[in-house]
């Protein structure tokens, strides 16, 4: 089996899964915080996809924007937060998940 | 912190074709889109673990992030729609094909004449006494003594082809494999540790099975175009060293300033080869029926790259 093509279809899914996860968890995050978040849980993704992967979800109303200038680094940063729409959608893909690796568990 | 001229000229040509690769977004969205990457380029070089080139290899070509910006919208990715000149190799194809037919009749009947003249210095393939005459260089195909005359600028088809692109890191491959009936293929050497490819596939199969054109087996990728497609017309950029390997039917090869061992076989078509400028080769060209232009490059030095070249009918371009 080509492990790799596996995990390539394995990660679609997951790493939405995982920034809308990352979000609940934190107030709210930039970019390049997430990136330096999912790194460090071992969440290899590179900026060329995650960026419009947020586009995208806020279009899609999951995520809300906002922009600060104001800050120690002195570049425009564009922070992202959680929208109602997608605690429900996070709250459903969670028990999808548990339930996915439950089955697994029980073979 | 402050970029230096390099760093800012790189960067503004950058954002420039980000631009314009994303002229299908409103400018507002746009302008955001270009704020925020300035901003985490910006901030990832004061971070100071890596340099600018490095944070553009990982965020993408250009071209790379306005496709997947497109893409994530439901919009085509970013392509330059080529006008697709797949006659010309579908015609080669044919005409080759015809070609050696008629040469084989008249040989059975013991002709005497000459059945073949090339000019090497027009490019002008007479066959059998002027009956079909081909100029290379003006893409021109005469039969019967000008009763028919074919130009090539007087046939287009402007064909839409599907998209098929991709990238992957090079990890542990050392051959790539490139198989085609009828293609146009483009070969660069980049400085990223990734291979990557922008193809337009023509007269695919509705059943068209992705996975069968790439295959991975250990330390060799292969794209096999020949069973699933008609035509393909392909970009890749390969990272230095990396050998290739590249047997197409019909078409045309070209190698932009290869830093690694190269074959190319091509049955009939235009074989160009660009060398790195002070990079020394060892090039063995052959041509069965045409020509190769340009100069011979023979190193014997240990760091020179092989390159193999190989067209039946046709001919090889080196370039100065």
């Amino acid at each position: 089996m080509d492990l790799s093509k596996w995990k390539s279809q394995l990660r679609k899914g997951f790493i939405e899964f995982s920034l809308l996860k990352l979000l609940s968890r934190r107030e709210r995050l930039y970019g390049l915080e997430m990136l330096e978040s999912l790194s460090d849980a071992g969440i290899e993704l590179s900026e060329g996809t995650l960026y419009p992967l947020l586009n995208r979800l806020v279009r899609e109303k999951y995520l809300l924007t906002s922009w600060e200038t104001k800050n120690l680094s002195g570049h425009p940063r564009k922070y992202y937060r959680l929208s109602a729409k997608a605690s429900d959608a996070l709250a459903r893909m969670e028990t999808e998940w548990n339930g996915l690796v439950q089955t697994v568990e029980n073979l | 912190m402050e970029l230096n001229d390099r760093q800012q000229l790189i960067l503004n040509k950058y954002f420039k074709e980000l631009e314009r690769h994303l002229e299908a977004i409103g400018a507002g969205d746009r302008a955001e889109i270009i704020l925020e990457l300035q901003g985490h380029i910006l901030e990832s070089l004061e971070k100071g673990d890596r340099d600018l080139e490095e944070i553009l290899a990982s965020l993408g070509t250009a071209k790379q992030v306005a496709s997947r910006y497109l893409i994530e919208r439901g919009h085509s990715p970013v392509f330059h729609k080529k006008k697709a000149h797949v006659f010309w190799w579908v015609f080669g194809g044919i005409s080759s094909a015809f070609v050696l037919v008629v040469i084989l009749a008249v040989l059975l009947f013991q002709a005497l004449t000459p059945l073949i003249q090339y000019d090497d210095r027009t490019g002008h393939l007479s066959i059998l006494g002027g009956m079909i005459e081909v100029n290379e260089h003006e893409d021109q195909v005469s039969l019967g003594k000008g009763l028919i005359n074919i130009h090539s600028d007087d046939i287009d088809i402007d064909v839409e082809g599907t998209e098929y692109n991709g990238s992957f890191s090079r990890e542990n491959l050392k051959l790539l494999k490139v198989n085609a009936l009828n293609a146009s293929l483009e070969f660069e050497t980049t400085r990223q540790d990734s291979i990557s490819y922008e193809c337009e596939l023509f007269r695919v199969g509705e059943d068209f099975p992705v996975s069968a054109i790439q295959q991975e087996e250990e330390s060799v990728l292969a794209f096999n175009f020949r069973d699933a497609v008609g035509a393909v017309s392909c970009e890749f950029q390969l990272p230095e060293g990396l050998a290739y390997e590249v047997d197409v039917t019909n078409g045309k090869v070209e190698l932009n300033e290869p830093l690694q061992d190269v074959k190319v076989e091509l049955g009939n078509g235009k074989l160009e080869f660009e060398p790195y400028p002070n990079q020394a080769y060892s090039v063995r060209s052959e041509v069965k029926l045409g020509s190769v232009h340009g100069p011979s490059l023979e190193s014997t030095k240990p760091e020179a790259y092989r390159i193999d070249l190989s067209v039946l009918n046709g001919s090889i371009e080196i370039n100065d």
